[in-house]
């Protein structure tokens, strides 16, 4: 798969990150372009977290910066709310508010934000296949029904672009397909997205490019293909073997 | 189930207190509430006091309480301090000797002397301390990635307090806050320290009055648990909704 030649939606530059003496990211730089899929893949507290969560300004970055559409993302930035509304984020163990109902989480956002009623938010539910559990509390959902719920209103916002922290992780096995299968809709449809994930068979079906990372620096990118298959570096090797073995 | 439960309740408190009715008659002490009886009036203006100065410094503490949580949760360790040192001050000293310096000490500068104003904004003044840190601990106990989750939505700060974390918070603060109010309906006793005659204070006059002490203060004590078990009770039932609440999904 070739991308035209465009400026990347979302650019790190030399990003570093620190967690008092833990560093979590180390001048990483990445690009994704318009319409791209990037999974990063790597173990855990390998920085692939702390990358998305500077993307939407949940993590201030200690050294270098991120663009988002030739926008510097900055939480002191006045406008940092609109900006933060350009990006959705699905995150790991759902965060779905449970004093509000499936649509009253979808619909939250744009009614605050924009004024906008509830008929947008009851279409995205139905987009992710849950119209019918539109007036049920969160803890009523199954796991994966809580994340593709996460997942609806996440894009209540219309973002440019999505960021996915771990979305299935936290679910049983017999969960995780149907959450797959919202966000293989989301990136046919060339939704830009950036998704941090163990799920190798995702990566390799959807990823345009994967990332592989350790100890806060990118170890190695490349087509799906040529990470999986070709690795070249000793540590996405080791890394690879260990994942595909389990 | 529930109705054995009840049972049990009322024949231990059945018990309890035929126990102490027998106890009291093997003292010998020849009971007479005739006196506490014809002093009904002055128990209830006490009633009254006591009703007004708690259910006003309830809602000064609640105001002062909310602002106080704001100082501790700051992102700035100034502002923060500030906050500390209000709960460690009001909390670190009897209520007996705030309740003196405010009317024997500052209230004078500012040419206050209501007996009744003064001590129930004192009141209030102690209660928001306690009150505070249960605001922030309701605020605090709320996971920060329903935070995180809002504001990565685009809400801003306030949103998300008003939207996201008081709505969820709100509802853990209640059984604590009911708490809080039973706490200060015994607490407002001390205002007789500056001679506002509320609850504890007209069963001490009736006391003097008649010679009668025991029984005056035993039925203060009884007006005082009509006004304190009700709140109890209706606390215990609220917290059990919340944790059913919580664990199911049915909404307050």
């Amino acid at each position: 798969m070739t991308l035209p030649p465009a400026p990347p939606l979302i650019s790190l530059r030399r990003v570093t990150r620190r967690f008092g003496t833990v560093t979590a990211l180390e001048e990483v730089d990445l690009d994704v372009a318009r319409g791209e899929v990037v999974v990063c893949i790597g173990p855990s507290g390998s920085g692939k977290s702390t990358l998305l969560r500077c993307v939407n300004a949940l993590e201030r970055p200690d050294a270098g910066e991120v663009l988002l559409d030739g926008e510097r993302v900055d939480p002191a930035r006045k406008d940092i709310d609109a900006l933060r509304a350009e990006v959705g984020m699905v995150f790991q163990h759902f965060n779905l508010f449970p004093h509000l109902t499936a649509l009253g989480n979808v619909a939250l956002a744009p009614r605050l934000m924009r004024g906008e009623g509830d008929a947008k938010a009851r279409a995205l539910l139905g987009r992710v296949g849950l119209l019918d559990k539109a007036d049920v509390y969160p803890d009523m959902l199954s796991g994966g029904q809580k994340q593709r719920v996460a997942i609806a209103r996440a894009l209540a916002m219309e973002p440019i672009a999505m960021l996915f922290d771990e979305p299935t992780s936290a679910l049983d096995p017999e969960m995780v397909g149907e959450v797959l299968a919202v966000m293989r809709d989301l990136a046919r449809d060339g939704m830009t997205m950036l998704v941090a994930s163990h799920e190798m068979g995702f990566a390799r079906e959807v990823a345009h490019r994967v990332v592989f990372m350790d100890g806060g620096r990118i170890v190695e990118v490349g087509k799906p293909l040529d990470i999986f298959d070709r690795p070249q570096r000793d540590r996405t090797k080791a890394f690879l073997s260990k994942i595909l073995r389990a | 189930m529930k109705a054995r439960d009840l049972l049990v309740r009322a024949a231990i408190t059945f018990a309890v207190a035929a126990a102490l009715v027998v106890a009291l008659l093997v003292s010998r002490y020849r009971f007479d509430f005739e006196p506490a009886w014809r002093y009904r009036a002055l128990y209830g203006s006490g009633i009254l006091v006591t009703l007004g100065a708690t259910a006003l410094a309830f809602a000064i503490g609640m105001a002062l309480g909310v602002g106080v949580a704001l100082l501790r949760l700051s992102r700035r360790l100034a502002v923060r301090h500030l906050g500390d040192l209000y709960v460690e001050v009001i909390r670190g000293t009897p209520f007996l000797v705030q309740i003196t310096i405010a009317y024997f000490g500052i209230a004078p500068i500012f040419r206050l002397g209501n007996k009744f104003v003064v001590g129930t904004f004192a009141l209030g003044v102690f209660a928001a301390a306690y009150m505070g840190e249960i605001f922030r601990a309701g605020v605090e106990s709320i996971d920060r990635g329903q935070v995180e989750a809002a504001r990565s939505l685009g809400l801003s700060r306030a949103q998300t307090l008003r939207h996201i974390v008081f709505p969820q918070a709100f509802k853990r603060m209640i059984p604590p806050l009911t708490g809080e109010l039973i706490a200060l309906t015994k607490e407002s006793s001390l205002l007789f320290a500056i001679g506002l005659v509320e609850m504890t204070a007209a069963a001490r006059q009736v006391g003097t009055d008649t010679f009668k002490f025991l029984e005056a203060l035993i039925v203060v004590a009884a007006m005082y648990l009509t006004l304190t078990v009700p709140l109890s009770l209706l606390a215990r039932k609220l917290e059990r909704r919340l944790k059913r609440s919580e664990r199911t999904g049915v909404h307050l």
